[in-house]
């Protein structure tokens, strides 16, 4: 029996109340998962401090009761299966909560993995002399959820004197590209420009880099192209115009190539040329020398499909935007740095391989009726389906979803990797639950008027 | 081609009722992930672009090969159902009018920007809302003509060769293929022409037959395999057993009623003669749908809205013979009729269509046991709704009816009781079905986190009985009240929550009417609930 003080612990008013006050929340939960989504109601409700509360006072209620009901009889066998239970599936979850690991890998078909993407963030940066041997300069655990980075400052030291400071921080963001100027005299040429007939017009931006050194924009039959050098003498095309970068920073080249022959000149911002080609006309609109594309990100106030988390930093003077698991590059002289706002990666201990993919469809129709992956884990291969998991090093894989692309081919496998130690805590506690409603049915009620009979 | 199909139109047109012959309603079409009868195809088509199965009385599978051969005809008939009055606004028609000509629709100037918009929502998969789910489903119906008029839906030959399962469709057709097909449209033309005589009627299906032999010739697959399970759902089709079963519980219903008002026995027998010959029908209906389907009927809204009134006249005829009362047959024969009359009356909302399953469900044993105990939960619970709602009219006269009370609430009591027990068995068998499949036993995904907050409010109200918190009308009115969360977890997930929240208007799913529905109940309860406070106070 409970002191008379902690009475109050064991009532059923309490217990009424916390089970409402779940429902409650549970429901507010579901109504942020349909405004927002599923992770973003996880954050906001249902790993809130209100919900794992009430929780807590469920359980306290729960032993409160049972050890109010000392001594116990054997009438009080359903009862006490039933809240033993509950309280074994709540301490199940606190392990599945601290120990447990979720995430997925994601496989392109033939690609190799070794590590889990989980929902805990980090904010790593990483340096490279040569482009291949990588040095971790600094690797930590984030919540910008939680921590606010315009409340508070976050850094992160890159090196005795240098470090990347966070600015801002959007949970819901849209990535939008534009052309920057860039001092970086290795960076390649942009041209944004107009082009207008009576019977179409057409706006455009193309960008030279090192990688592409050639960039062209078709019209019908038509092309205007970008290159970062002047084309060989003998070049030759028919119906395009060909930009390349003049000696100054006002004008830009260009060679015109219509049914009249070819013309060299240079043309200014803003200048407009008559192309030959019926009655189209291109204006130049913007040139930039050396720039880069850059992406920035638009706060969004609900997510969609495409939307991402983004975050703003500043590193080396300049701000930068970073995407989730966006991977960003900044090229100094001598080095390389690498930015990473993502998902925390743990290692699986082993390396897996996606030898293959196979999508059964419905008969005639593109929808999936099952899938599988061939995954090579190093001494054997395993097949991994739906309802058909691999267990290793106490993880499990499953097959979760793929990616396919427009033609309906598929591109990548993404297995949903899982470890809980508390599933067997949860499980016994449901059994108990279930043990203790069937009891219900097998016992007189106290006083009642009614009784069931085997 | 073309002069058959003019010539066939004009006789079509004419002549009021026409019936194909039963092989070219049994002919198999690939379609949907699944072979079909035309038969259904048809009606599904009829269905999508007019809105009901019957247009003019007029045979579905005729129907639609017409529109194969004269589509010019049909191109300017009237009969492309558009009921969403924004979508009108925004295409500039008329809000008088709720059917438009294919050509009116197809050659709209707004239509293409529409659609291009409706993509990008698509692409980032934003909930659409009334307009835009009117807009979807006014481009599957030009999809669905146009893809009758080219014939490349008619997927009726099947492949050759046994890697591909895709079946050939008529445009695949070699010459010689094309003919065989074409003898079937000879034939038709010539039966509706002679008004289904015997005689062309034998002609039509010695031409299906003749066609159906070259198409499986040399394939793997024998259409004898298919066969039965065609007839089966051809039969299905026309036999409506859902419908007839909602006919015989009102015949029911009207014994039951006579019975209260004149007394005379007979009226009682007939209540269990209609009561048990409805639920046979009920049943049949499952038998053949389950037999078409080859699974468990519980994998679509539409489906769960037949099987949750079975239930429910199960737990009745044990609850009412537990008890010895009339009144948990006669409200579960209530729920059965207002249950299979919303299947039967709403068919663009509740598809009746068989779709075949998304990958994850198919696993069957775990869906036919968690889907399976859940439904049959909310069937208890809808009977303790409805004894709840008579519970509360006695209420109205708490001294006269006290004996009738005491009855009613224990029956509440029973079925509550087996609810909770399968509520809570089920949604922890989803978790575990959720854990065998993608390790993940909790998510807090909106269908399961609603299912426990429906056990939550269920375990309130037995909580609070058992320390006396609330008597026979707290009974009543939480049942009553409860079901709201049972209502939620079942209907408002799928069509509120995940049309998302700002949706609203006709056609959005039914929203409004279920809400009123809600609305009215909780009136209810409170009128009741005030009018016992007045009373209890003088």
């Amino acid at each position: 029996m409970l002191p008379k003080k902690l009475k109050f612990l064991a009532s059923i008013k309490l217990a009424v109340f916390v089970l409402l006050s779940l429902g409650v929340i549970s429901a507010v939960g579901t109504f942020y998962e349909s405004l927002y989504n599923a992770s973003y109601a996880k954050l906001v409700v249902y790993q809130s401090f209100w919900m794992v509360a009430i929780q807590v006072l469920l359980a306290v209620n729960l032993a409160a009761v049972m050890v109010d009901r000392l001594p116990w009889k054997i009438r009080h066998l359903p009862f006490l299966l039933a809240h033993i239970g509950i309280i074994l599936v709540l301490i199940g979850s606190v392990f599945t909560y601290f120990f447990g690991i979720d995430g997925v890998m994601l496989f392109p078909l033939g690609g190799k993995n070794r590590f889990v993407q989980v929902t805990q963030k980090e904010f790593s940066v990483y340096s490279s002399f040569d482009g291949n041997k990588f040095t971790t300069l600094s690797n930590e655990d984030v919540n910008f959820f939680k921590n606010d980075p315009k409340k508070q400052k976050i850094f992160f030291d890159v090196s005795a004197d240098q470090k990347v400071e966070v600015l801002d921080y959007y949970i819901f963001a849209e990535s939008k590209s534009q052309v920057l100027s860039s001092e970086n005299k290795e960076d390649g040429p942009a041209v944004r420009f107009f082009i207008e007939g009576s019977r179409a017009k057409e706006t455009g931006w193309l960008v030279a880099n090192k990688i592409f050194k050639e960039v062209e924009q078709t019209m019908g039959l038509a092309k205007v192209k970008l290159s970062m050098k002047a084309p060989a003498g003998d070049y030759k095309a028919e119906n395009e115009i060909y930009f390349y970068p003049g000696s100054g920073e006002e004008k830009i080249n260009y060679m015109l190539f219509n049914k009249l022959g070819q013309k060299k000149g240079s043309l200014a911002i803003g200048e407009v040329i008559d192309t030959g080609w019926m009655d189209f006309k291109l204006r130049v609109l913007s040139y930039k020398p050396h720039a880069y594309r850059g992406t920035y990100f638009d706060k969004l106030d609900f997510p969609h499909a495409m939307s991402t988390e983004a975050v703003k930093i500043k590193f080396m003077e300049k701000e930068y935007w970073l995407g989730l698991n966006q991977p960003l590059k900044v090229f100094l002289k001598d080095r390389v740095y690498v930015l990473n706002y993502g998902q925390k990666r743990v290692d699986i201990g082993f390396n897996m391989k996606l030898k293959n993919f196979k999508v059964g469809r419905y008969q005639g129709s593109m929808q999936a009726a099952s899938y599988e992956s061939l995954v090579d884990v190093g001494d054997k291969e395993v097949l991994i389906s739906m309802n058909e998991p691999y267990k290793r090093n106490g993880l499990t894989f499953y097959q979760s979803s793929f990616q396919e692309d427009e033609m309906g081919n598929p591109t990548h496998s993404i297995l949903s990797v899982n470890k809980d130690p508390g599933r067997w805590i949860k499980y016994l506690g449901c059994l108990l639950i279930c043990l203790g409603a069937a009891f219900l049915f097998y016992f007189k009620r106290r006083g009642g008027k009614w009784k069931f009979v085997k | 081609m073309k002069k058959i199909g003019l010539y066939f139109a004009l006789l079509f047109f004419s002549f009021p009722v026409l019936a194909a012959s039963s092989a070219l309603k049994e002919l198999p079409v690939q379609n949907g992930g699944r072979i079909k009868p035309l038969d259904t195809l048809a009606s599904e088509s009829i269905r999508l672009v007019y809105g009901k199965t019957n247009y003019q009385g007029k045979d579905p599978s005729t129907l639609v090969l017409t529109w194969l051969l004269a589509p010019r005809v049909w191109a300017e008939t009237e009969f492309v159902q558009l009921k969403n009055h924004k979508l009108k606004k925004a295409l500039g028609l008329s809000k008088e009018k709720d059917f438009y000509s294919q050509k009116q629709l197809a050659s709209n100037p707004a239509l293409e920007s529409l659609l291009q918009n409706l993509k990008v929502k698509q692409d980032k998969e934003i909930k659409l809302g009334a307009f835009d789910q009117a807009l979807s489903r006014l481009q599957g119906q030009l999809l669905r003509l146009n893809a009758f008029q080219s014939g490349s839906i008619l997927r009726i030959a099947p492949p050759k060769d046994g890697k591909d399962e895709t079946w050939q469709s008529i445009n695949d057709f070699s010459a010689d293929h094309q003919l065989k097909f074409a003898e079937i449209l000879k034939t038709l033309t010539s039966h509706v022409a002679a008004v289904e005589s015997k005689k062309t009627s034998k002609a039509l299906d010695e031409a299906v037959k003749a066609y159906e032999d070259f198409a499986f010739a040399g394939t793997s697959v024998k259409i004898e395999d298919y066969k039965t399970r065609l007839k089966a759902e051809v039969f299905f089709n026309s036999a409506h057993p859902f419908r007839y079963a909602w006919i015989v519980y009102t015949l029911a219903l009207l014994s039951i009623f006579f019975f209260w008002l004149w007394g005379k026995g007979a009226f009682l027998k007939g209540f269990g003669v209609f009561l048990f010959l409805g639920f046979l029908l009920h049943l049949f209906g499952f038998l053949i749908r389950v037999y078409i389907s080859g699974r468990a009927p519980v994998s679509n809204m539409y489906e769960t809205v037949l099987w949750v009134p079975f239930g429910t006249i199960l737990f009745g005829f044990i609850i009412g013979k537990w008890n010895k009362s009339l009144l948990p047959h006669v409200g579960a024969c209530i729920v059965a009729v207002f249950c299979l009359i919303l299947s039967d009356l709403a068919p663009v909302i509740l598809d009746p269509s068989i779709q075949p399953l998304e990958a994850v469900l198919r696993s069957n044993f775990w869906l036919l046991v968690h889907v399976l105990t859940i439904t049959i939960s909310y069937s208890a619970f809808f009977l303790a709704f409805i004894l709840g709602d008579f519970s509360l009219f006695y209420h109205l006269n708490e001294n006269k009816y006290r004996k009738e009370i005491a009855t009613i609430t224990t029956s509440i009591y029973r079925s509550l009781q087996i609810g909770i027990v399968l509520l809570a068995v089920g949604t922890i068998l989803g978790g575990v079905w959720a854990d065998y499949s993608w390790g993940r036993f909790w998510g807090w995904d909106p269908k399961e986190t609603w299912a426990f907050i429906a056990l939550m409010g269920y375990l309130a109200l037995l909580h609070a009985r058992l320390v006396g918190l609330i008597k026979s009308f707290g009974m009543a009115a939480g049942s009553v009240l409860a079901f709201s969360l049972v209502i939620m977890a079942w209907y408002g997930v799928n069509f509120w929550l995940g049309a998302g929240l700002h949706s609203y208007g006709f056609g959005s799913g039914g929203v409004e009417y279920v809400s009123v529905f809600v609305m009215l109940h909780i009136f209810y309860v409170l009128f009741v609930g005030f009018y016992l406070k007045l009373k209890n106070r003088s």
